[in-house]
């Protein structure tokens, strides 16, 4: 099974933040989400995809193509929805789209207007007129309806209600039916992620801190909980993160089988969710 | 005054959608969740409540003085965080910070340093190059320091990370423990709701489905599991909603009581539902 | 690259129809009051407000994307940057062509037209204004490109205010006053003969030139900064 997207080495400097040797794949049929702290480098990620900012070393091959060489041929097989959707605020949904379909040649219309009926779009009004969750349903209904084999979406879902979201879950499910087809999107709601990623790469201050199936890390990662004097923080292997506090200790580790191997009964285990990755990996103290 | 915010017979049309007859109140001290599916309203009823748009009907009393008559007095008091929040793009989150500070009396300028910092915010840049959630926490950071006894958020949590999201949940619950400051919070993401709302009103297509404290919602809710014998007309007047799935039929009920009674002996499963199996079942009735 | 044409058509179909309506009523207007303003000259002004239409818009439709933030969208379709700019050119010599055919076209046709079509299809006219035009937008494309709206005016703000000076300066130190103005009279003093009878066609093949070439220039640099330009 081959990547439909492959980064390497990517690499962006600004002033106060640098994305570093940022490496990861897309297999073909599948649907990976990004996470990590605001202002990590997720939309900096996207961006350099989309070629939207310059990077400075790396490379970022689509469909086994260099995006930078053959951007137009590369676009063209993209569905991008970004976290502010930006069109001409004076013009009919309907005028948008008639100037942008002509860019895609696999464009269907058919498809599109059948997306904005179930998302119950108004196709003759002007885009400033949408609230700002139909605004996000207009750039999906865009980014869909030619049949893009990569689904590129930076934070999709914010300001979305939940039943909505629940519905395009299910649609992007039901896109990579089709194994040619992946979505690739960034996430704050990690319970969305959790229900339908099938892997994650999280970012952290510019870097990855891992890029992995997510079945795999949500069984080798977990939480352990102790009382502050029954085990050492230094005991626990792959340890990533702890806090202390009245509760005692609680910490999180990359191989909690190990952990419970070598700490036995002493220790309370438990399930890590991508969220309490995050939090410890975030805001938690050292690492061993 | 024992009320934050009192809204009755609010009344706003635009061509395509009705806002109509909207009433709820909540009380001091309380935070209350205003949530609904997208094109509800829920942005509308709070532009109203700010008088950035125009009502054509209904009153809105905050702090217990009326939103139009004493508008500077509320507003001095109020702080706000919008969904797409709009500052001026070239302007340093500095230069904000000291351009909206002039227009609050009770501005804490410590506060809002703290707050900056805690919030990771980069005080020499410009808003064009801050992301959207830094926008937000900017946003955040605004409202919450000039001692703003009414806090009006729409999707404040809107693009933020779940770990910040946790840390503000927190930092909100803490802010009403004095009993007198009450926030009127809209969002999607219903775990945050069960974190912090004491209250929640659901609107739809522009009317209140329902507005209730989350006890109420607890003792007096009821998800009936069961056969199609939910959809006789006797029961109609039990049930907010009914739904036929292809497992049978579920139907959500806000007088447990009465409806333990009317369906003692019949084959029904009765379960207290969570906030997003009522957020589900509401949102797409007809 | 059509379709990028095509779609800043559609973009900005409301702006360009608001235009097309003011230059109308301008152009009725001069046309009706033509033989009041003394001058040959003044079929070359008409030509020339037509062109300028054309080529102050390819700068305003730069500045309302910036402004508006759909700069990233356009620069998301499946096209590369240079072909973008590119179109933005032909857009704007396109809007000037269509500007004068439209001045053209009212002169011949409204009854009450003070100048024919033989008048105002006086190709040393035409040229010069085309030069004049060039050198306004090769100069203002670029530049939008870089410095945005905001840039925009902070020149045209600095532009006046640096005029002001000059003349202060030059009222105050009446000795001065050749030397400021020198350049500037010896350019109009160029353009006046180009318009004039004496100008030959060989002069005219050199404005032409001179047109292609500031084109080419300016394109160049305009892709080359927008290649640079993040989102």
């Amino acid at each position: 099974m081959d990547n439909i997207l492959e980064v390497s080495g990517l690499r962006k400097r600004y002033k106060g933040f640098a994305l570093k040797d940022v490496s990861f794949a897309v297999p073909r049929g599948t649907i990976m989400g990004l996470i990590g702290p605001n202002g990590a480098g997720k939309t900096t990620v996207v961006k350099l995809i989309m070629n939207l900012i310059r990077r400075q070393a790396g490379r970022v091959e689509v469909f086994g193509l260099d995006n930078l060489r053959h951007e137009p041929e590369v676009k063209s097989r993209i569905g991008f929805v970004y976290d502010t959707p930006c069109f001409p605020p004076d013009i009919s949904l309907l005028r948008i789209k008639s100037a942008l379909a002509p860019f895609y040649p696999a464009w269907n219309e058919n498809l599109f207007r059948r997306l904005l009926e179930e998302f119950e779009l108004p196709a003759k009004k002007k885009f400033k007129a949408l609230s700002h969750g139909m605004k996000m349903k207009f750039a999906l209904a865009l980014a869909l309806a030619h049949e893009a084999e990569l689904v590129l979406m930076d934070e999709p879902t914010a300001g979305l209600d939940p039943v909505f979201r629940q519905e395009l879950l299910g649609k992007l499910s039901g896109l990579i039916q089709d194994e040619r087809k992946s979505v690739l999107f960034s996430s704050h709601i990690t319970t969305d992620l959790e229900k339908i990623a099938d892997h994650i790469t999280f970012i952290h201050e510019g870097a990855v801190v891992f890029s992995s199936a997510k079945d795999e890390i949500l069984e080798s990662w977990g939480l352990v909980k102790a009382g502050s004097r029954d085990i050492e923080v230094s005991d626990i292997p792959g340890l990533k993160g702890y806090r202390t506090g009245a509760f005692g200790l609680e910490a999180l580790t990359s191989d909690v089988a190990a952990a419970r191997r070598r700490l036995g009964p002493k220790a309370v285990y438990d399930r890590a969710s991508l969220e309490d990755i995050m939090y410890f990996i975030s805001k938690g103290n050292g690492h061993a | 005054m024992d009320e934050a915010l009192v809204i009755s017979g609010l009344r706003k049309a635009y061509p395509g959608f009705l806002l109509n007859d909207v009433s709820f109140r909540l009380p001091r001290g309380y935070i209350m969740g205003l949530i609904g599916p997208n094109g509800a309203g829920k942005t509308t009823v709070i532009k109203l409540i700010l008088n950035l748009v125009r009502r054509e009907a209904g009153h809105i009393t905050v702090l217990g003085r009326d939103n139009l008559k004493d508008e500077t007095w509320i507003k001095s008091r109020l702080g706000f965080v919008h969904e797409t929040p709009a500052f001026y793009s070239y302007l340093t989150v500095r230069q904000t910070a000291s351009l909206v500070s002039a227009f609050y009396p009770a501005w804490d300028n410590a506060r809002f340093r703290r707050l900056v910092q805690e919030f990771g915010l980069p005080p020499g840049k410009r808003v064009s190059r801050l992301s959207r959630g830094t926008v937000m926490k900017l946003s955040l950071a605004l409202a919450l320091s000039h001692g703003a006894e009414f806090l009006l958020l729409d999707e404040p949590t809107s693009g933020l990370d779940p770990v910040f999201r946790r840390e503000l949940l927190e930092r909100l619950s803490a802010l009403i423990q004095d009993g007198r400051t009450s926030i009127l919070f809209s969002t999607h993401i219903t775990s945050d709701l069960e974190r912090l709302a004491d209250y929640l009103t659901f609107l739809r297509q522009g009317e209140v489905i329902f507005s209730c404290s989350r006890e109420e919602i607890q003792d007096q809710w009821l998800l009936v599991k069961g056969g199609n014998e939910l959809l006789e007309e006797k029961y109609r007047p039990l049930f907010r909603a009914v739904k036929s799935t292809a497992f049978g039929v579920q139907a959500l009920t806000a007088t447990a009581e009465q409806a333990r009674r009317a369906l003692a002996g019949s084959q029904v499963l009765l379960e207290r539902p969570t906030l997003d199996e009522i957020v589900f079942f509401l949102s797409k009735e007809q | 690259m059509l379709k990028l044409i095509r779609k800043e058509l559609i973009f900005n179909r409301n702006n360009l129809l608001l235009i097309l309506a003011i230059m109308t009523a301008f152009l009725v207007y001069f046309l009706a009051r033509a033989e009041t303003f003394n001058s040959p000259d003044s079929p070359a002004f008409m030509m020339f407000c037509a062109f300028y239409v054309g080529a102050s818009l390819c700068v305003t439709l730069e500045a309302r994307e910036d402004r508006g933030k759909t700069a990233a969208l356009t620069c998301s379709l499946p096209c590369r940057r240079k072909t973008i700019v590119a179109a933005r050119f032909a857009l704007t010599w396109l809007l000037m062509t269509a500007g004068l055919i439209y001045a053209t076209a009212l002169a011949a046709l409204l009854p009450f037209s003070r100048i024919s079509l033989n008048q105002a299809l006086n190709l040393k006219f035409i040229l010069v204004a085309l030069l004049i035009l060039t050198v306004v937008f090769a100069v203002f494309l670029p530049f939008t490109i870089r410095f945005g709206v905001v840039g925009v005016i902070f020149f045209l703000v600095a532009a006046q205010l640096i005029g002001l000076i000059a003349l202060f300066l030059v009222h105050f130190l009446k000795s001065g006053r050749a030397e400021i103005f020198s350049p500037i009279g010896s350019a109009i003093r160029g353009l006046k003969f180009l318009v004039g009878p004496q100008s030959t066609s060989g002069h005219l093949v050199l404005v032409v030139a001179a047109i292609l070439a500031l084109n080419a220039a300016s394109l160049f640099i305009a892709q080359a900064l927008y290649a640079r330009r993040e989102f």
